[in-house]
């Protein structure tokens, strides 16, 4: 049952999430297939697994939930980013880089 | 971003979870219809994309993955945790424990037993022994005993001691003293005794208690002796003879006879210096207790260093190491060895931790122990009623696990399956113990009733402080803890569940193995229970079949404190023979006998006598005997029948040659080798002389339980020792509380003065002696009937549930031949063998424990052969009948029905 892949995806969920809705308030559905086709299928995830974590977000004030109608005029739950939200986008990213460097940095290493 | 922007997020957050909270069916409906959305979108798109209707559904849900299990993550994400959690848990319980009403009822019930009696001892061992005192910095307190080689470690000092203490500024940063002193006052219903303590100026300040009212004592009320006749109330008896009235202050009160102002009340909680439980009547200045002692000025002067009996309290200095004051009150010791050689030749001081003292080291040594030993018996009685509900639950656990198992496939997490059976079990014990509470309320307020009138001012505050609420927490989460951990782990265990999920005929082995351990434990601790309780019992039963020795029939006994009714000491035995004339004179009374004490009461002293020929204990110049002094017609009145010899008679007067009966047990220890007639006692100080006259009957001098001891009678009218104590003993025709009504009135006609300390029947005397065997053997032997009942109980149902599992293999054997009496016999022999296993391990631990109840047993050994056989056999009993029931009913199976069950 564990995949190497989803664990890896529960530590970052949050971050995708974040940076997503920074490009634009959406909901659940729409942000999951935005995190599909922006990563380019190489994240696959269940997409169930994004509902827990916007659950999480919402009570810690990083993200609100309000009902909208769609274009298509059906009710749906849109997401946006609350200021404390996009302050700790920031900080994740910053993190994430760092790390990333660190790691391309060990990789180059002769 | 801005602190308050911050704040305000958080807020909604916050704002949020008080409304999934508040709005649980809102929050799922939108879970819900948000989750329905999202398929529906999914399912369009995958239509689009081509897919037939069917396919395109399925593939949605495909690529969600199981919605239940991120139902119950987002539920989990709502981050209402704690609070929703419990409310959840708390209503799941609810709800299972509706499912039950019996188990329910049964668990509340036997917890309530368990944990109110764990509440009840623990809070009557925390108002004697564990409570602080209300003293300010407590730590800093120290008491100054002074130990007396080969006499008490814990003796009180002399009142000079105390100035020498002072002296000692380097350490001890104040030194008071109290001493304990008894008095009286006048009531409404005559004289009545007091407890007064004369305490230093600086005693209450020095521990740091305020008066409730008014004033403690000043320095200079403290130094002329007998010059200033002040009191502070203690707060009970303000509240008792004043009604609690302010305006007492400035108001006498007669204390002995003399006129006291009265210039404070003390503090509630403040009940007595010398000992925790007992509660001060008045506090005078140290300086008064001489006058009220009656000490007389000459007494005064003799006394080299003051009277003996002072108590002493001191605050040690700040960073003062309680070694570093001992060293310097060891020097002090030193320096009164020289100066005062024959005073002090065994003399030394002890400091110890006032914290520590609830009454004596010695005694609360004693009293902690047998408090702990009570403590560890209604322990294991909670621990047993623990493991049945375990074992119960664990039956339980096997019907439920197809919910169990449901659970945690869609996704429930075991932490909160196992919490949320843990809720189960812990709500159970938190009713238990409300109901328990008030049970262990009952239960004290009962026992305080039946208290037989003593003189004692005993008060034991047993209220709920801080200290027993938090012990009855514990004791009622471990109770919660204990009883449902094994099952919720059992229950829960991923690799148990799936293999349960094949139907309820699969193996459910661990649970049986793991039940079967439960009753092997169960068996030894009853076995521990039942025969510890079975020994004291015996004891207590022993102790009241007892024959004291004398005359128990009806009969008035009237004991009245001439000394503390300031009757002046010449006029004693007229007075008494006053007393005595006009008591034979009351309608229905036949006969009456003066003494100064009577058998079994606390009034009876040991006098310090010399035996010409007969050698002193080791390093002691004299003997300790129990002595009374009696009237010509005591021996007759109390029915001691004489061995040899003559009894004390009207010609053994005052002036004639002195003379004494004393006991069998007094003959064979003193003159073993021949008749103790014409021995001569001696009384050590004055040197009076007595010649053995006869030898009495045995008779119980102070305990029921007690082996023969050594007693003299010596007549009183030559004898003066404590002779300001006289008891009536009168028999006649009347019954025993009338004549005891017609002596109570007989003596406030005479004067109001007259201190009676006691005045009760015969039958009232002998309970308040028989008071705590009985109450013990009351309270073991319910606990023990209580362990037997929950055995038996656990037994049953092990062996109910292991014989339903077993139906089909009985119907088989059944079918194969084997007769029922065969089925029924292999049924209760494998119960047994448990059983067996676990009542040995119990025997074995009880025999090693035994030595532990040595100190509290008196009549019987504790390895009393008999309770060590009835008590075994008797628990095996029970479990055969509590295995033999259910495994009857198996063998009544009909073995066709059992196997098509199968």
């Amino acid at each position: 049952m564990t995949n190497p892949q989803t664990d890896f995806l529960q530590g970052t969920l949050d971050l995708l999430i974040l940076k997503t809705l920074a490009l634009g308030s959406n909901h659940g559905w729409a942000l999951a297939q935005r995190i599909q086709s922006i990563s380019e299928s190489v994240l696959t995830l269940n997409q169930g697994s994004l509902y827990p974590a916007l659950q999480r977000l919402e009570v810690k004030g990083e993200i609100r939930s309000e009902w909208r109608r769609t274009e298509q005029n059906r009710r749906a739950r849109y997401y946006d980013l609350t200021a404390l939200g996009r302050a700790r986008l920031e900080r994740e990213a910053e993190r994430w880089r760092t790390f990333a460097l660190a790691v391309e940095a060990i990789l180059q290493a002769k | 971003m801005s602190w308050f922007q911050h704040l305000c997020c958080r807020m909604r957050g916050f704002g949020l979870r008080l409304r999934f909270l508040l709005r649980r069916e809102r929050a799922e409906r939108e879970m819900d219809e948000e989750l329905r959305f999202h398929l529906d979108r999914e399912t369009e798109a995958n239509l689009r994309a081509g897919m037939p209707p069917a396919r395109a559904r399925r593939q949605a849900l495909l690529t969600f993955g199981g919605v239940e299990r991120f139902k119950e993550q987002t539920r989990e994400a709502r981050g209402v945790g704690p609070v929703e959690g419990l409310l959840q848990d708390v209503r799941y319980a609810a709800r299972q424990s509706l499912r039950s009403p019996l188990f329910t009822g049964v668990a509340v019930l036997t917890l309530a037993l368990g944990i109110g009696a764990n509440t009840a001892i623990f809070s009557l061992l925390n108002g004697l022994l564990l409570r602080d005192r209300p003293y300010q910095a407590p730590e800093a307190l120290v008491h100054v005993y002074t130990s007396v080689e080969g006499e008490s470690p814990y003796a009180t000092s002399f009142a000079r001691d105390l100035d020498d203490l002072r002296s000692l500024d380097d350490v001890f940063l104040e030194v008071g003293a109290f001493r304990g002193v008894a008095s009286r006052i006048q009531q409404s219903e005559g004289a009545r005794m007091v407890l007064v303590e004369a305490v230093s100026s600086n005693l209450f300040p020095l521990v740091g208690v305020a008066m409730a009212l008014g004033r403690g004592f000043s320095a200079e009320e403290d130094e002329a002796p007998g010059a200033f006749p002040v009191a502070v109330l203690g707060h009970a008896l303000w509240e008792r003879r004043y009604e609690g009235d302010p305006g007492v202050l400035g108001r006498t009160i007669r204390l002995g006879g003399e006129p006291y102002t009265i210039v404070g009340v003390a503090p509630d909680l403040l009940e007595s210096f010398t000992a925790q439980g007992f509660r001060t009547d008045l506090f005078i200045p140290l300086a008064m207790a001489g006058s009220l002692e009656g000490e007389t000025d000459r007494e005064r002067a003799a006394a080299e260093r003051g009277s003996q009996g002072t108590k002493i309290i001191a605050r040690l200095r700040t960073g003062v190491a309680l070694e570093q004051a001992q060293a310097r009150v060891d020097g002090l010791s030193l320096g009164l060895r020289s100066a005062h050689r024959e005073l002090y030749e065994k003399r030394s001081f002890l400091l110890l931790p006032s914290r520590d003292i609830a009454i004596q080291p010695d005694l609360d040594a004693y009293l902690l122990g047998a408090g702990a030993l009570l403590l560890a018996g209604v322990g294991l009685v909670l621990l047993l009623i623990c493991t049945n509900l375990t074992s119960f639950l664990l039956a339980r656990g096997v019907d439920r696990r197809r919910e169990i198992a449901l659970r945690l496939a869609l996704g429930a997490g075991r932490g909160r399956l196992i919490r949320q059976l843990l809720t189960e079990t812990l709500a159970l014990s938190a009713l238990g113990a409300a109901a328990g509470i008030l049970l262990g309320r009952w239960a004290l307020d009962l026992v305080s009733a039946a208290r037989p009138t003593m003189s004692l001012p005993l008060a034991i505050d047993t209220r709920m402080d801080g200290t027993v609420l938090l012990f009855t927490v514990a004791v009622t989460t471990a109770a919660g803890l204990v009883a449902g951990l094994v099952p919720a782990l059992q229950s829960t265990d991923p690799d148990v569940a799936p293999t349960l999920k094949a139907g309820s005929e699969a193996p459910g082995r661990p649970h049986l193995r793991l039940r079967n351990v439960l009753v092997g434990f169960q068996m030894a601790v009853s076995m521990v229970l039942l025969l510890a309780g079975g020994l004291v019992v015996k004891d207590a039963m022993k102790i009241q079949a007892v024959d004291p020795g004398f005359d128990t029939g009806e009969a008035a006994l009237l004991w009245l404190d001439l000394e503390l009714s300031g009757v002046p000491r010449g006029e004693w035995d007229a007075l008494a023979e006053a007393l005595a004339a006009e008591a034979r004179a009351l309608p229905g009374v036949e006969r009456v006998a003066v003494s100064n004490a009577v058998q079994l009461s606390e009034a009876i002293w040991e006098a310090e006598l010399t035996l010409p020929g007969v050698d002193p204990p080791p390093g002691q110049g004299f003997h300790r005997i129990h002595a009374l002094g009696v009237d010509g017609r005591y021996l007759d009145v109390m029915g001691i029948p004489l061995v040899v010899g003559r009894g004390i008679g009207d010609q053994d007067r005052e002036g004639a040659e002195g003379v004494v009966v004393v006991s069998e047990a007094a003959a064979r220890r003193f003159w073993p080798d021949g008749s103790p007639l014409g021995e001569e006692v001696r009384t050590a100080r004055e040197g009076e002389s007595f010649r053995v006259v006869g030898v009495a009957r045995d008779t119980k001098v102070l305990r029921p339980g007690e082996g023969p001891q050594p007693l003299f009678y010596l007549p009183r009218a030559q004898f003066q020792h404590r002779a300001g104590q006289l008891w009536l003993v009168v028999r006649g025709s009347a019954g025993a509380a009338e004549m005891v009504g017609a002596l109570r009135r007989m003596v406030r006609e005479r004067s109001s003065d007259l201190v009676v300390v006691e005045a009760k029947t015969m039958d009232e005397h002998l309970a308040l002696a028989l008071f705590l065997p009985r109450l013990t053997a009351l309270v073991l032997g319910a606990f023990g009937i209580l362990a037997v009942a929950l055995a038996a109980l656990g037994l049953y149902g092990v062996v109910s549930y292991s014989v339903s599992r077993r139906t089909p293999e009985v119907g088989i054997r059944l079918s194969l031949g084997a007769s029922r009496a065969q089925v029924v016999r292999m049924l209760v022999r494998d119960a047994l063998g448990v059983v067996t296993v676990g009542g040995a391990i119990g025997y074995a631990a009880a025999l090693a424990a035994a030595p532990l109840l040595a100190p509290f047993l008196v009549g019987v050994s504790p390895r009393d052969l008999m309770t060590l056989s009835v008590v075994p056999l008797l628990l095996l009993g029970v479990a055969g009948l509590a295995a033999l029931l259910p495994a009857r009913r198996a063998g009544r199976v009909d073995p066709v029905r059992a196997l098509r069950a199968e």
